[in-house]
């Protein structure tokens, strides 16, 4: 066990580095100098030419612009481990502090979504799997097919429309109420946020939800059909017994370790949805980034979701290993 | 409703009925199966796949999902623990069924591999069926388990307790499971091929453990197995199926010694005893189990019979021939009441071209065409043509583990490990042992598909024997072109996409040795020369059997005209009537055109029946090699004994008086030191666990090989042995 | 039985005969099986149908479009949806569709846009009328599948800037369903390559190229796009713009079908009939190109199929935030651009209708390939 987790450690570290070299080259992909182009977007700003040369320097320093390529990739990412993610040339701001609580939020509410996808998939599924060919399993197999079919922007888009038509909405459902948008963290402002966020759940993970309601079926199905099952019938345990404590604990394994594919389509959807709902989430303000050309900014952000992810799998594994006893004793 | 039957019976099934609903319509899986099992008894339900064995026993206990099954009509009363049960009109009644499941009635399956739940332990496992059913505390339900454990015969059961499944063999966990389903001390044991996915030694210790807790336990058994061997040393009475329907019921004797009804003729003498006469044509049925759809009106069994008559249009009844004997047949119509002498024997027409069986039971063969009587082509053939075919010297395949990261190796299995072999021209070397002990892989070995770690490989494709060991895979092509192959699948062995033509045309392709028109032409004659048509040869495989399937891997096997085919276990997947019809098949063409074999098997009766002499391989090593017939008369190393004595054999009555080996086979990647098969060996000296023996020749007899330190004083017992052993009794 | 025994060995002829009754051969190729157990899904095969129907009106746009996607009626701006109808103002049955004449008038408190049904006007559709000019292949005309004389029909309504959405629909489509075409082109090409070689060669090549999939999928995949579309050239022209976008896509997507076709691979190359062909003589070239490939390639079209719909739905979410497609190049993404703005949505909430579009062509697409996944096991009963 420990050397399993140790080895699925490393593997961890070697995919980390990956990604951020990775991400380094993408930031480095846009032609053009990237200081000529920050020294024009600064001069239209109509910034101080002394802040401007200041800020160029900076930048200079920083990243070792103009030095090889793995002396820029060195420094970029030592300052990225020490938590500096860059400055942010339009806000004017680190970006560290422009992130902060959005990229939290984004990261709960993406566990969030994950949370609900399993609470509301694995029992459909289930369910679906034990009645096959029945009403329940048509409706839910169709339904599970109709949703892996809506990308969650279109969701978010429907429910925008009907939220201005039907409820006759003027501004867009947020996460918070109005009063409590810029006030600080409080018990009050928490509950607040629970009345909003289940329908953010909902839009962003409808379509996983489908997704692993369909892998649910077919995994329970296949389970069902394995001769454990018919030992455990034999024993003459109940239904119930032989579906939760036989089948369910075999046939939930790869819904387990397709966390690590879920979790990135759900932090893809939450970026969108949060542009589409403009929620303080790190999407918008990717899409800032981007459009505005802010490059640093913008890779710092791929870089930490990607990293989120990627702690996000090794946990899953570990999760796995402690529920699958093959796994366990595989090393 | 009938009334209850009498309390002898533990179970007593009437006329069950059941249908399957497709798309093709409804196909009746069982047809009128009358069974019954008495208190104390073991009942074998034999028959092909596909006959409806298995949904009959699962009827029992209500473990036929339904729909789409249809219980259309029939009984089934189960002696429980509150008298006797209709238990076919509880099927609904989830709850009773349950109480009835384990309690009163268990059952084992066909693949203890898969039947053991992978994330939980045995303990849990076991003490859960005893919560279920009893109001015990855990801890009385553990004690309990673990002593079930014992009984089983699992070493340091309290250890077992925590184990999960894959922590444990295929043996292990079939003790396991026969633990867990004893454990509340049912009346009856369902047991539905039990031993079919185990290796022939261990299956004689599940065999001997059923028929010991029988006894121990006082319970009845019902046990399925297409292979008469295994009911015929532990059942009491036989019941024998096809399509559906029961064919024969009687006692093991009368079924074995006076066999009434043709299928189980058959049946009987499809099987290459280690009777029967080596190199000889085994009396095979014709035909295949036809798919239940497709089920012959009347007499289910007519297309197959060689004794068919106008009258099988009918369905026939099911006559007593006396009690307890009985046969679906219309050749006994006129029989009725049993009288003194045996039917069978009365019959005119069913002896016509056989003996009766008396005892000791034995197979009819007949010599092939052409063929010399078996024991002198036994020595004819090396002695005609001493050139050697192949030859292998110390060939080793060692794999690599490789583990963590960076793929470090941690140790090695040693699959084939210094293997020395000559096949001479004309002859047929049996390659015979259990699982994982390297006999595919010498197989693959020969004709380099794998490549050795070391040694030499010699072969002989026109002249002279030619060094292959390290040859270009372009000079390889040219040595392949004298070498066929048959492998044991013959449903992954064909190439879905492609149709019978270019299967067996490739290699004609690829060597360029025809094009165009005269492809078809070579293929339709390689096709009848397998006993299939010309014309199918625009067909795709998933139009044929299992059994044609294979004929046409033959016939691509010997598309190039090859001197040398490897058959690595042909037979193995096929049922048993149609397994003969493809021996026959081959020991024909070996003898026409005048093959040299090397023929893998785990089944040392197949084996000795194919071939002129046999190695025995153990761990990957030959642990024995010599004449066929020498060999199984009079083994010298204590597994060939052990690999003989563990054939089930078609011979009721008859006790094995020996010692098993004991165990399971040692993982290959750490093999014992010293001699490996002293683990398990009854005869194990503290020598044994030092010293490897190499493989020498017998002190008296130069063809005869053994690697045993003691091969030379023991005495071990071979199968005429048993043979006499059996006809004194 | 054994007197039958013919001298060459052949099964006595009876034997092939009691063999050949039980048969349920069918002299079908695999392919075939697999196209009739597919007709059997009921759903898929309407998919199909459906599928076909949308890449016909979206590829050859032009014609089933009634007006070019950037003609403005000025007069007709933000104009809800006109459906055809039957029953004139007096309540009579007309046999041929017709639209009515609006009126437009403004709101006097919210200065909103109204336009009010005048039903005492009717203008018949026709089939086949003349129009906007149009070049279509190599085909210069004015001929479009319907319209009206001397009024425009609105499907779909108008835009912002007046223009016919279900015409700008359709020509959006064509850009969004051939990024899924080529995209998937360019993923199954690279999947098909690099999984063949990682399953076939095994090893340190197999080590390293599955590594490098398991980063890329880890990856959150539109964040990844997004950050891509930065290294895009804005001034570009829109097509080149397109195909970069299709090629970014498709890096993204092929992991995960190279990761099938290796696991296929991996399947294929133990199975015994690929030992037999090298037994045969066939070499590596030979084994890949006749057996491997062919074994593959329907699981790679499943894979494939059921890839298209990320494709399709990566552009449409790029373009929609202003990182894809750029106009005047349309893109269904584009166009629900303008569905974005509440204030937009509130006024014409028929600007969602591309959405409708992306999704029966996305589900077209899963109800395919589910259909398809069905079909293929090749020793399931028919």
């Amino acid at each position: 066990m420990k050397t399993y987790i140790l080895q699925r450690f490393i593997q961890m570290i070697i995919v980390m580095v990956v990604v951020m070299l990775v991400s380094f080259i993408i930031v480095e992909l846009p032609p053009g100098d990237f200081l000529t182009t920050l020294r024009e977007q600064l001069t239209e700003q109509n910034v101080d030419p002394k802040v401007i040369d200041s800020t160029v320097e900076m930048y200079r320093a920083r990243y070792g612009l103009g030095e090889n390529w793995f002396i820029r990739f060195g420094k970029w990412a030592w300052s990225l481990m020490k938590g500096d993610m860059g400055y942010s040339m339009q806000h004017n701001r680190p970006a560290s502090e422009l992130m902060g609580e959005r990229l939290s939020l984004t990261i709960w509410i993406s566990i969030a979504t994950l949370i609900f996808m399993f609470v509301v998939a694995v029992p459909i599924g289930m369910l679906s799997a034990i009645k096959q060919y029945s009403a329940w399993d048509h409706s839910f197999t169709f339904l599970a097919l109709l949703g892996v079919s809506v990308p969650s922007f279109i969701t978010a888009l429907v429910f925008l429309l009907l939220s201005v038509t039907l409820l006759g909405a003027t501004t867009v459902a947020g996460l918070f109420s109005p009063e409590y948008v810029t006030a600080e963290w409080s018990w009050a402002k928490f509950v607040d946020m629970l009345k909003h966020v289940w329908i953010i759940l909902f839009i962003v993970g409808l379509g996983d939800t489908a997704g692993t309601i369909r892998v649910m079926r077919a995994r329970m199905l296949d389970t069902l059909g394995e001769p454990y099952i018919d030992t455990a019938r034999m024993k003459g345990l109940s239904g119930a017994k032989v579906y939760f404590r036989h089948a369910l604990r075999v046939a939930i394994n790869p819904i387990i370790s397709s966390i690590g594919l879920r979790f990135p389509q759900i932090i893809s959807g939450s970026t969108i949805v949060a542009i589409v709902l403009t929620l303080p989430l790190i999407g918008p303000l990717l899409l800032d980034a981007l459009l505005g050309e802010d490059v640093y900014l913008a890779c710092s952000i791929l870089v930490v979701l990607t990293l989120a992810l990627v702690i996000g799998n090794f946990l899953a594994d570990l999760a796995l290993a402690w529920l699958d006893p093959r796994i366990r004793f595989e090393n | 409703m009938n009334s209850a039957p009498d309390s002898e019976k533990v179970l007593d099934i009437r006329n069950l009925q059941v249908s399957f609903r497709s798309i093709a319509g409804a196909t009746r899986a069982v047809n009128g199966v009358s069974l019954d099992v008495r208190s104390g008894e073991i009942v074998g339900l034999v028959g092909e796949s596909g006959c409806g064995k298995s949904v009959t026993i699962r009827s029992i206990v209500g473990l036929v999902p339904s729909p789409p099954a249809l219980f259309e009509d029939g009984e089934i009363w189960l002696r429980t623990r509150r008298g006797m049960t209709e238990t076919l009109s509880l099927h609904k009644n989830t709850k009773a069924l349950r109480q009835i499941r384990g309690r009163d009635v268990s059952m084992i399956f066909q693949e203890p591999m898969r039947s053991v739940h992978p994330m939980m332990t045995i303990g849990k496992q076991i003490t859960e069926g005893i919560l279920e059913h009893e109001v015990v505390d855990p801890a009385e339900a553990y004690d309990r388990t673990v002593e079930m454990l014992d009984l089983v015969g699992l070493p340091n059961p309290a250890a077992q307790m925590n184990r999960y499944a894959h922590e444990l063999s295929g043996g292990m966990r079939q003790r396991a499971l026969i633990a867990l389903a004893l454990v509340c001390h049912p009346q009856l044991l369902l047991a539905d091929e039990p031993t079919t996915a185990l290796d022939v030694t261990i299956q004689a210790q599940i065999l001997e453990l059923i028929r010991d807790l029988r006894d121990r336990m006082r319970m009845s058994v019902l046990l399925i197995t297409h292979n008469m061997g295994v009911v015929a040393n532990l059942a009491d009475r036989i019941s024998v199926m096809y399509l559906g329907r029961i064919m024969e019921t009687g006692t093991v004797e009368e079924i074995f010694k006076e066999p009434a009804h043709p299928y189980t003729h058959g049946l009987l003498a499809s099987m290459p005893s280690l009777f029967s006469q080596p190199k000889t044509r085994l009396q095979s049925l014709r035909g295949v189990v036809p798919e239940l759809a497709m089920v012959p009106k009347g007499c289910v069994f007519a297309d197959r019979c060689p004794h068919v008559m106008p009258k099988c249009d009918e369905t026939p009844p099911v006559i007593e021939l006396r009690s307890d004997h009985s046969a679906a047949c219309w050749l006994y119509a006129d029989v009725g009441e049993p009288r003194g002498a045996p039917a069978v024997a009365d019959q005119p027409s069913l002896p016509g071209d056989r003996p009766p069986l008396d005892s000791p039971p034995r197979v009819e063969t007949i010599p092939l065409a052409g063929s010399e009587p078996a024991a002198d082509t036994a020595r004819a053939a090396p002695a005609g043509s001493e050139v050697a075919q192949l030859q292998i010297e110390s060939v080793a395949l060692h794999y690599p583990i490789l583990r963590g990261l960076l793929r470090r190796q941690v140790g090695t299995v040693r699959a084939v490990d210094g293997v020395d072999l000559t096949i001479r021209r004309g002859e047929t070397l049996g390659l015979v042992g259990e699982s994982g002990c390297g006999k595919t892989s010498v197989g693959r070995l020969v004709a380099r598909l794998v490549e050795p770690t070391a040694g030499h490989i010699r072969f002989g494709a026109g002249g002279g024997l030619e060094e292959i060991t390290h040859i270009s895979q372009k000079e390889m092509k040219r040595v392949r072109r004298s070498m066929g192959m048959v492998f044991q699948d013959p449903l992954s062995s064909l190439n879905a996409r492609m149709n019978i033509r270019n299967i067996v045309g490739e290699p004609l392709m690829l060597h360029q040795l025809a094009k165009g028109r005269a492809v078809d032409d070579r293929v339709g004659e390689l096709l009848e020369m397998v006993g299939l048509r010309a014309a199918h040869q625009s067909r795709f495989p998933h139009a044929f059997s299992g059994g044609q399937r294979q004929r046409i891997a033959i016939a691509r096997a010997l598309a190039t005209e090859p001197s040398f085919l490897v058959a690595d276990e042909p037979v193995s997947a096929l049922d048993v009537s149609v397994q003969a019809q493809i021996l026959n098949l081959l020991l024909t063409l070996q003898q026409q055109l005048n093959l040299s074999m090397l023929f893998i098997a785990h089944d040392i009766a197949v084996v000795r029946h194919v071939s002129d002499r046999i190695a025995v391989m153990y761990l990957g090593k030959i642990v024995e090699l010599g004449e066929a017939r020498a060999i199984c008369v009079r083994p010298v190393h204590p597994y060939t004994e052990a690999l003989l004595a563990s054939i089930p054999l078609p011979m009721p009555g008859l006790e094995t008086l020996r010692e098993m080996p004991k165990g399971d086979l040692p993982d290959p990647a750490n093999p014992p030191a010293g001699c490996r098969f002293h683990t398990r060996c009854p005869y194990s000296q503290p020598v044994c666990e030092r010293e490897e023996p190499p493989l020498r020749p017998l002190a008296g007899d130069a063809d005869h090989f053994g690697a045993c330190h003691f091969q030379d004083e023991l005495q071990l017992q071979g199968v005429e042995e048993i043979g006499e052993l059996g006809a004194s009794q | 039985m054994e007197q039958n025994v013919g001298e060459n060995g052949r099964l006595p002829q009876e034997e092939i005969e009691a063999e050949e009754r039980f048969d349920v051969t069918k002299q079908v190729s695999y392919g075939r099986l697999i196209y009739l157990r597919f007709l059997r899904n009921h759903a898929a095969v309407v998919a199909a149908f459906a599928l076909v129907f949308i890449y016909l009106i979206t590829l050859a746009c032009p014609f089933f479009a009634p007006y070019d996607p950037n003609t403005r009626f000025l007069e007709k701006v933000a104009h809800p949806p006109l459906l055809p109808a039957f029953i004139d103002g007096e309540g009579q049955f007309h046999l041929r569709p017709f639209v009515f004449a609006t009126v437009q008038s403004r709101d006097p408190k919210t200065m909103e846009r109204i336009y009010a049904q005048d039903t005492g006007r009717r203008f018949p559709l026709r089939l086949f009328v003349r129009g906007d000019e149009y070049d279509f292949l190599f085909w210069h005309s004015d001929l479009h599948l319907f319209g009206a004389q001397d009024s425009p029909v609105f499907l779909l309504g108008t835009d912002t800037q007046g223009r016919d959405l279900f015409s700008r629909i359709l020509f959006g489509g064509r850009i969004s369903t051939t990024v899924g075409l080529i995209g998937v082109a360019i993923s199954l090409v690279l999947g098909i390559v690099v999984g063949m070689a990682s399953g076939y060669l095994g090893g340190a090549v197999d080590a390293v190229i599955q590594r490098g999939i398991e980063v890329l999928l880890s990856f959150p995949s539109l964040p990844l796009w997004m950050a891509l579309s930065l290294s895009l050239p804005r001034h570009w022209s829109s097509i080149r713009i397109f195909l970069l976008i299709t090629i970014l896509l498709s890096i993204v997507g092929w992991g995960g079908l190279a990761r099938v076709v290796r696991g296929m691979t991996l399947a294929v190359k133990s199975e015994e009939f690929v030992l037999a062909s090298r037994m045969g003589g066939g070499g590596t070239w030979w084994i890949l190109l006749r057996h491997i490939l062919p074994t593959n390639l329907s699981y790679v079209i499943v894979a494939a199929t059921l890839a298209v719909p990320g494709i399709i739905l990566g552009e449409t979410a790029l373009s929609f935030l202003g990182l894809g497609i750029q106009p005047p190049m349309i893109s269904w993404g584009v166009l629900l651009q303008d569905a974005q703005k509440v204030s937009f949505l509130s006024q014409m909430p028929w600007l969602i209708a591309p959405a409708f579009f992306i999704m029966a062509t996305v589900l077209a697409f899963n109800f395919i390939g589910d259909g398809l996944r069905d079909a293929l096991d090749p020793y399931s009963n028919f």
